[in-house]
């Protein structure tokens, strides 16, 4: 099972655009995921445990966590490597 | 919610506060939000912003935390003749819209259903262009109507 967080700046619309595409992408690829939406303030508590941070806002640590920009699950540019790069962190 | 009073276009160049104070001054007219909207939309666009480069258009959607300081849900909308500039909601660098849109909306749930649609009318090309080439109030109204229902 891999953890992953997902966040933007309020936790209730971006995030959750992004979250339930991550979410699609990685059941149709059988990857068994754990999804915690939440705060960009909030990550820095909870870090730790996770295999990827994705966010929709621009993230300014380094948390030593695998991270991907979400923009493109909004916008649709770039996708594709978007979601290639995901795949790779959680099949590594 | 979107409706052809709260449509505006401007020819002047202005910044991505002056846009969000414009927009808003609409919405207070329309009786949709009381003044501390407009100021706390100001300053969550400042901490994360939020212009979004699609394909075809950049646009922003700048919004705050209703706060009771919602009283309708609505979105006003600018189209601006000269790019204003605001910043990327994903690196925050700078970012020159063609269109900006104020969500005032009153929970969690609307936010989430807005954005939604607005993120795949946006990578609509078809829609882009008719949005782009109209500078009538009451066909925009119509269009993103329309487009929202689909």
């Amino acid at each position: 099972m891999k953890k992953i967080i997902v966040a933007c700046g309020g936790a209730v619309a971006t995030s959750t655009v992004a979250a339930n595409k991550v979410r699609k992408l990685c059941e149709l690829n059988g990857i068994d995921v754990e999804i915690t939406q939440t705060r960009m303030s909030e990550i820095d508590s909870i870090y730790e445990a996770y295999d990827l941070i994705i966010t929709t806002a621009r993230i300014d640590k380094d948390y030593g966590v695998a991270y991907v920009n979400g923009i493109a699950f909004l916008t649709g540019i770039n996708i594709e490597q978007t979601e290639q790069k995901i795949l790779e962190i959680l099949t590594k | 919610m979107i409706k052809h009073e709260c449509i505006i276009f401007e020819k002047e160049v202005i910044n991505s506060s002056q846009a969000i104070e414009l927009l808003g001054n609409s919405l207070y007219a329309c009786g949709a939000i009381k003044r501390e909207y407009v100021d706390s939309t100001i300053e969550r666009e400042i901490q994360f912003p939020t212009g979004l480069e699609f394909a075809t258009i950049s646009i922003a959607i700048p919004h705050s935390s209703a706060n009771g300081n919602v009283q309708k849900n609505s979105i006003a909308m600018l189209k601006a003749t000269k790019g204003i500039k605001f910043k990327s909601m994903a690196g925050y660098e700078p970012l020159s819209v063609n269109i900006v849109f104020l969500l005032a909306l009153k929970d969690g749930k609307k936010h989430l259903e807005v954005l939604s649609k607005f993120m795949t009318i946006f990578q609509d090309n078809e829609f882009v262009k008719k949005l782009k080439a109209s500078e009538d109030k009451y066909y925009i109204e119509q269009l993103i109507k329309a487009k929202m229902e689909e």
